[in-house]
């Protein structure tokens, strides 16, 4: 549906095949999902103005989700998001606003690093928390840079 | 009440019935106190479904709570205070007895008790001598999206 919606209606894959002809696996448990985008500033004042002048630098970019964990419970996406972060496995996350398989369907793509914990709240479920980095990756021999990501 | 409700009631009301308590009573589950405020005597148990509540607990999954009220009356006779003190002191055993179980039947955890004193409404005590206490059972159960 067009317009306004709530995180609960947004979807989080990651890419378990390649960027060139990737199958996003969806992650259902995920849990306040947030993406971060900073950017760094470089300082180009002068005399010839009073005012300070910045110019655009580098961009960097996090992720971090939560993971609602299940104890006894077969879950083939939390156990390759935990193989992934162990191994420092450079994976592709894709942070849409609609299901991949609908065309349409926006948001950032980029390789992330992937690491987590886990809280163990005393009266409430038990969360893996996931805090991704954008790193480095190529394919092909080529550097695969982020992208806002649109379905087709 | 909800069919998970029902099944955390029942499961409530096996475990109560099944444990060695100070007094004897006999726990039956209900949607409704099965005797009316008048007609209680000897001392009664019931098991109600008081309420429940759903969350989102994440994009794939809803947490459920159910309160459970364990419900206990008895009219009392001319030492109000006396009697009321012991009904008081079973009461807290009941709730006693749950900090340290989680009743089997159920897949739904434990995760609060609340103790409640409705002796404060007129109707219980000056109208009916009775005294009512509740231990409110709180479970939670996380269930994933159909």
């Amino acid at each position: 549906m067009a317009g306004e919606i709530l995180g609960r209606d947004c979807y989080l894959y990651y890419n378990s095949a390649t960027h060139a002809s990737p199958t996003w696996v969806l992650i259902a448990n995920a849990v306040d999902v947030s993406l971060s985008g900073d950017k760094n500033y470089g300082d180009v004042s002068s005399r010839v103005s009073a005012f300070k002048k910045n110019k655009a630098g580098l961009l960097d970019m996090g992720l971090s989700f939560g993971y609602r964990y299940k104890q006894g419970v077969t879950d083939s996406v939390f156990d390759a998001l935990r193989a992934k972060a162990l191994a420092s496995t450079p994976t592709e996350m894709f942070i849409a606003d609609g299901p991949s398989g609908t065309a349409g369907s926006e948001g950032i793509r980029a390789f992330m690093d992937l690491s987590f914990g886990r809280d163990e709240p005393l009266e409430d479920g038990v969360l893996c928390q996931f805090e991704c980095k954008h790193v480095v990756a190529y394919e092909s021999g080529s550097m695969v840079e982020p992208d806002w990501h649109t379905t087709t | 009440m909800s069919a998970m409700a029902r099944t955390i009631a029942a499961a409530v009301v096996a475990d109560l019935n099944a444990a060695t308590l100070s007094q004897s009573v006999v726990f039956e589950r209900e949607y409704v106190p099965r005797e009316a405020l008048e007609s209680v005597s000897d001392l009664a148990g019931g098991v109600i479904a008081a309420a429940e509540r759903a969350r989102l607990d994440s994009r794939a999954a809803w947490a459920h709570e159910y309160d459970i009220d364990i419900g206990v009356q008895k009219k009392f006779g001319s030492d109000a205070n006396t009697e009321s003190d012991a009904l008081a002191d079973f009461v807290e055993e009941i709730a006693d007895y749950f900090k340290t179980r989680n009743p089997s039947g159920t897949s739904a955890r434990l995760t609060a008790i609340d103790l409640l004193w409705p002796n404060g409404v007129d109707e219980h005590r000056t109208s009916y001598k009775l005294f009512t206490g509740v231990v409110r059972l709180t479970f939670r159960l996380v269930r994933t999206n159909s």
